[in-house]
């Protein structure tokens, strides 16, 4: 199945469509992907006008930028080729240059956004994909095709001699000093002393046990850190990505339970039977101590598994949620416009 | 906010066990060399290899009596070293062990109890 000249158009408007290390700009890749199974799609980006370069499958069209490197105001907007009337809107990032783009440039805009609108009481209405289940989307989640290879379930990391480890993904930003660890692996390696504890952060993982510190090996590849997330006992995120904590989902395709904060993104996997949430230091101990029993992680692995699986491992499933969720079929009796 | 718990800086675990310094080679060695220099006599004990002996050993203790005490005194002061070795070996590894053992059992509990207290003092905060 591919795009025709006849088939529906999609605008995204992607801010982080080059912040290639963000969840942000990997979702809106694969959305884009996705939809482009199915319709044509036009990515913009804030770049200047005559900067259009090809970037995998799209042609990434500039817009004009503002000085600081964000979206220019709709008046010095600088279209190369204006979207159709009828062209479905993705702004990734609603912020309010982006939406007042969206008003001027679209008038009756059918538009959608991919991260969570933060002013409520916005002009523009503008709904968000249900990436991920939440109370009120529960049976209407799109998911996101999340890869994986399973063949890093085959083999352990090179630099590790053990399995079975508690994997800590850090909540500290840029590349810290290796100890002290952060708060929560100080908490883990404290209270379970004869645990493993890997903590991932600054493109390394340190190896804590009893207290101590082990040793550090290099995690250079996404393949790495699979490998790191396939043979671990519980994956905990302390910091899940903000759009769908793809990390989270990665281990539980992998089969491994998920421990993540309360009101995170990653909660809601945990919530979805892959794990366990926490709120506070207390709640993280007592939340890796449940998972750590061995029938009541296997169930969470199970049904982490399962659910990580149908929403987050079907492409083809994807492609056909997203062609509905942007372009509901016309119901039988009425004129599509 | 509770501060966590302080890091080691070092592992607390025991070391792997010190092999006995009285059963290693180089002990073993030097009795065999103490031996070689003091063989046993060979044979029935005549009369000519009784004056015989008797005259080796008078000369001997003429000639290097002092060495040969020494030596002996060495011998045998070597192997109360490493009898004392042994035993210190022996009760530093028992040493590390309880070592460990608290530092496991200890960090356990006060960190679970930490934990509890800052759980009443959230759900409790008057």
């Amino acid at each position: 199945m591919s795009a025709t000249a006849t088939d529906p158009e999609v605008l995204v408007l992607s801010g982080s469509w080059h912040k290639t290390k963000s969840e942000l700009s990997f979702v809106t890749r694969v959305v884009a992907g996705a939809a482009s199974r199915t319709g044509i799609v036009n990515v913009v980006t804030p770049i200047p006008a005559d900067a259009t370069e090809a970037d995998g499958a799209f042609d990434v069209r500039g817009i004009g930028q503002s000085p600081d490197g964000d979206w220019p105001t709709a008046g010095a907007a600088r279209w190369t080729r204006r979207p159709s009337l009828g062209a479905t809107w993705i702004l990734d990032e609603p912020t309010d240059r982006a939406r007042e783009l969206l008003a001027v440039g679209a008038t009756q805009p059918i538009a959608y956004s991919i991260a969570p609108l933060a002013d409520t009481h916005a002009a523009v209405a503008l709904p968000t994909l249900p990436l991920i289940p939440d109370s009120t989307h529960s049976s209407h989640v799109l998911g996101v095709h999340v890869p994986i290879n399973p063949l890093a379930g085959e083999h352990r990391h090179g630099g590790l001699g053990m399995t079975g480890y508690i994997l800590v993904l850090t909540d500290r930003s840029a590349n810290p000093a290796v100890a002290p660890p952060t708060d929560g692996v100080a908490w883990l390696t404290s209270r379970f002393h004869d645990q493993y504890v890997i903590v991932v952060e600054g493109g390394r993982a340190a190896v804590w046990r009893g207290r101590a510190l082990r040793g550090v090996v290099e995690v250079d590849t996404r393949t790495d850190l699979w490998r790191l997330m396939a043979h671990a006992h519980i994956t905990v995120d302390l910091a899940p990505g903000d759009i769908i904590a793809r990390e989270c989902i990665e281990s539980l395709r992998f089969g491994t339970p998920v421990v993540a904060p309360v009101g995170t993104t990653g909660a809601a996997h945990a919530q979805a039977g892959g794990g366990v949430t926490f709120t506070d230091a207390p709640g993280l101990l007592d939340a890796v101590e449940q998972l750590l029993d061995s029938t009541e992680r296997a169930r969470c692995a199970g049904r982490g598994q399962q659910y990580a699986e149908a929403l987050y491992g079907d492409p083809a499933a994807f492609v056909a949620k997203i062609a509905r969720a942007l372009w509901p079929p016309v119901p039988s009796g009425q004129v599509a416009h | 906010m509770i501060e966590p718990p302080t890091m080691f800086r070092r592992p607390s675990d025991p070391s792997p066990p010190l092999e006995p310094l009285r059963g290693g080679n180089e002990i073993a060695e030097l009795h065999r060399a103490w031996a070689r220099m003091h063989p046993p006599s060979r044979g029935p004990e005549t009369l000519w290899r009784r004056l015989r002996g008797k005259w080796r050993s008078l000369s001997s203790r003429i000639t290097n009596g002092d060495d040969r005490r020494l030596l002996g005194d060495l011998v045998r002061a070597v192997d109360a070293a490493a009898a004392r070795c042994d035993t210190l070996s022996e009760r530093v590894a028992n040493l590390e062990v309880t070592v460990d053992d608290l530092a496991r059992i200890l960090g356990e509990e006060v960190t679970r109890l930490r934990a509890a207290v800052e759980k009443t003092s959230e759900s409790d905060p008057g």
